[in-house]
């Protein structure tokens, strides 16, 4: 049947740490204490995830990942959770913050309300330590969809795109796969592994489909729509919004998903 | 039931299409019967073959038709057991195809034998 109960030792059951920081030294204005709370799990000890406290002074933080990274070298270096390029470019530090999936480097302070924020890993995803998750199904369904050019044109030299066909890259091509989308869509929660080859893309993956099923130099479309037209691949988005809400490059999935079905209907006329 | 998923995608949707006109026009028309009884209800059917009759056997043969097809998107969303999940698909096509033959029968009866 549905299955509506958690995997073993994956509730929030241990009792959380509380820390305390002091005023930043390097700030010059009033301390703005604010805590927190942040999901902590190590599978490999046996022990139920907690939820830790950690109160640090954000007067001089403008960013959350800024926070945790303040957190990690004040508080408890054992924190753990990925970041790299600290700029929206590499989709590494995304995860679940006050409820919604975005990065870290990308969510203002200011954004965050004025209550305690809540950090949690990306939803539905196996947790490796603390924020980190494994995203290894994430990135097989990701190459399933062939994400790189396919055309039987051997130019002399470039492939030649008017301006109009590369306008129509525009929305699709900036994605990072952070997975943000995917991680926030209930269908692909339920679906996104399911069983026998049975499985839900997810709105990442698929948004790179369209993108190279928009592409002209690709002379690959048939067969790309053969590999989607599929219950299950394709057709178990059932426009629930929450990836284009959550996208933090501010992309439209579930416009691209929309998108591939209009031209599998198309096709079939 | 994972296959093809386009021409599942098309009949739903126009499946749906069609018992948007189907079902505004079966509401009114019971409303207009409010307070008949049996026999007038049969009469109604049975004397207006073109205008009753026939509207309400294409009521039944979409309305199942999309009832199933509705049921299996939620049966391969919800049900995650591959076995359970299989025996519900043909339950829930036996259920639809056999719900609708009495249907369609009981107005093929009232209107060609009764």
């Amino acid at each position: 049947m549905v299955e509506l109960t958690l995997p073993r030792n994956s509730k929030i059951t241990a009792k959380g740490k509380s820390y305390k920081g002091e005023k930043s030294p390097s700030s010059d204005k009033a301390p703005d204490m604010r805590t927190f709370k942040i999901y902590r799990s190590d599978p490999d000890s046996g022990e139920n995830p907690r939820v830790d406290s950690y109160e640090i002074d954000v007067s001089d933080v403008s960013m959350v990942l800024d926070a945790l990274i303040r957190i990690k070298d004040t508080l408890d270096p054992t924190v753990t959770f990925r970041r790299s390029c600290r700029e929206g470019v590499c989709g590494s530090c995304a995860m679940n913050i006050n409820g919604a999936n975005t990065l870290a480097c990308t969510k203002g302070m200011d954004e965050c309300g004025s209550g305690d924020v809540a950090i949690y890993p990306l939803p539905h995803q196996p947790v490796v330590k603390d924020l980190v998750t494994d995203l290894s199904k994430f990135y097989e369904q990701h190459a399933a969809i062939e994400p790189f050019l396919q055309s039987r044109d051997e130019p002399e030299q470039e492939h030649i795109q008017s301006h109009e066909q590369r306008e129509k890259l525009d929305g699709l091509y900036e994605c990072i796969l952070c997975a943000c989308c995917s991680t926030s869509c209930p269908s692909y929660w339920w679906n996104g592994d399911k069983d026998d080859g049975n499985e839900y893309l997810g709105p990442a993956a698929l948004l790179q489909a369209y993108r190279w099923l928009q592409d002209s130099r690709d002379d690959e479309k048939s067969r790309r729509l053969d590999y989607l037209d599929d219950n299950f691949r394709l057709y178990r988005c059932h426009t629930i919004f929450n990836c284009t809400s959550v996208c933090p490059k501010g992309l439209n999935p579930a416009e691209a998903i929309a998108g591939i079905k209009r031209m599998m209907v198309e096709r079939a006329k | 039931m994972a296959k093809h998923g386009t021409a599942h995608f098309i009949a739903q949707r126009i499946t749906a299409l069609a018992l948007v006109p189907l079902a505004i026009w079966f509401v009114f028309a019971l409303l207009s019967h409010g307070g008949d009884t049996r026999a007038d209800l049969m009469e109604w059917i049975a004397g207006h073959p073109w205008s009753v009759a026939i509207p309400l056997a294409m009521l039944v043969l979409v309305g199942f038709y999309h009832m199933r097809i509705g049921l299996e998107v939620i049966i391969d969303d919800y049900i995650h057991k591959p076995d359970l999940r299989g025996m519900l698909h043909f339950l829930n096509t036996f259920v639809a195809l056999v719900a609708g033959a009495i249907a369609l029968w009981s107005i093929i009866a009232i209107t060609l034998i009764a």
